[in-house]
């Protein structure tokens, strides 16, 4: 996939997904059929505008409830089996805004390796746990995604949900201005350290349909693939890493493919299936 | 990736049949309940 078409899907991903226009004329939300459909994608259904329901919403008000959402997980977990953490990559609205936000020229920051363990303990404790025991909705609460297209346009849309603004308010502003800022100095910081999303996409990711193959007969090892991914992890090390989000960017390089866990010799070298060779390299990248 | 591709068809028939269940519950409705709500 190309840069260009991957800002397409992007578009396309924040765009149809919010395409009741009329949600901002009346003020009003959507309670159509469309509304029972989990996207798999992070974009939160109290937006004036959304059409389908957040995943991890859906998942947190049957965790609130006492119950085990199994149709939300079925969903997620059906296209993470097939593809991974694609849709992170190529259809999310909050990370197409991250990735919009990291092409400001300034000075650039990495995120420390511990912090992708951060989303897992979001989604076990925000979005399961801490619900599970307070009947509330916490990681809504908190979700910057939430404040950014539903709190902050209901409080300019109508008198009386202004008129509930208290302080709690101003910590989710501040969630939502942390998330901003660091997303214009590291790449993807909400992705890789607070997406419950993407945390449960991570676990698909190795034994997906989709695949993300690696030759190292042709590789040089240059590390280009690391400057262009949007996640700043090293596909030539671990093609199938947790972390990568089959944007395929790093497709640009003949020795990067997609392919299928089907396919046991991506890129035809000969005797390669006889051979039954890893595709992952061990080691540290430099 | 004999190992990968056999991961894969467990994931895929534990997905389908977890989603299968949900849908059976109605849950799609609740859901639908749960954004309204919202």
């Amino acid at each position: 996939m190309t840069f260009l078409k991957r800002r397409i899907f992007q578009g396309l991903g924040t765009v149809l997904p919010n395409a009741y226009v009329q949600g901002f004329v009346t003020p009003s939300l959507y309670q159509g059929p469309l509304k029972g459909v989990c996207t798999p994608l992070f974009n939160c259904y109290a937006c004036p505008s959304a059409l389908f329901s957040c995943p991890i919403g859906s998942m947190q008000h049957f965790a609130a409830t006492g119950k085990v959402p199994f149709y939300a997980v079925g969903t997620m977990a059906v296209v993470g089996t097939s593809v991974g953490r694609m849709t992170c990559g190529t259809l999310c609205p909050f990370g197409f805004l991250q990735d919009a936000l990291f092409k400001i020229r300034t000075w650039k920051a990495g995120l420390p390796g511990w912090s992708s363990y951060l989303r897992y303990a979001a989604l076990a404790v925000l979005v399961f746990l801490i619900p599970a025991l307070t009947g509330e909705h916490w990681f809504s609460k908190l979700c910057p995604k939430g404040t950014l297209s539903a709190g902050l346009p209901w409080v300019t849309l109508s008198e009386s949900v202004r008129g509930l603004v208290g302080s709690f308010f101003w910590v989710k502003i501040g969630i939502l201005l942390l998330f901003v800022t660091s997303s214009v100095l590291a790449k993807r910081p909400f992705c890789r350290a607070a997406c419950p999303l993407g945390a449960i996409f991570s676990f698909f990711n190795r034994g997906s349909f989709l695949q993300l193959a690696w030759n190292p007969d042709t590789c040089t090892r240059c590390g280009k693939c690391q400057k262009i991914c949007p996640v700043d992890i090293r596909p030539d090390y671990k093609p199938d890493s947790a972390e990568c989000l089959r944007c395929l960017d790093c497709t640009r390089c003949p020795s990067l493919k997609l392919t299928t866990v089907m396919n046991r010799n991506p890129f035809n070298v000969p005797g390669k299936e006889d051979r039954g060779e890893s595709e992952s390299l061990s080691g540290v990248p430099a | 990736m004999k190992g990968k591709a056999v991961a894969f068809l467990f994931a895929a028939l534990a997905s389908a049949g977890l989603l299968a269940f949900g849908l059976y519950r109605a849950e799609f409705a609740k859901v639908l309940i749960n954004g309204a709500l919202l």
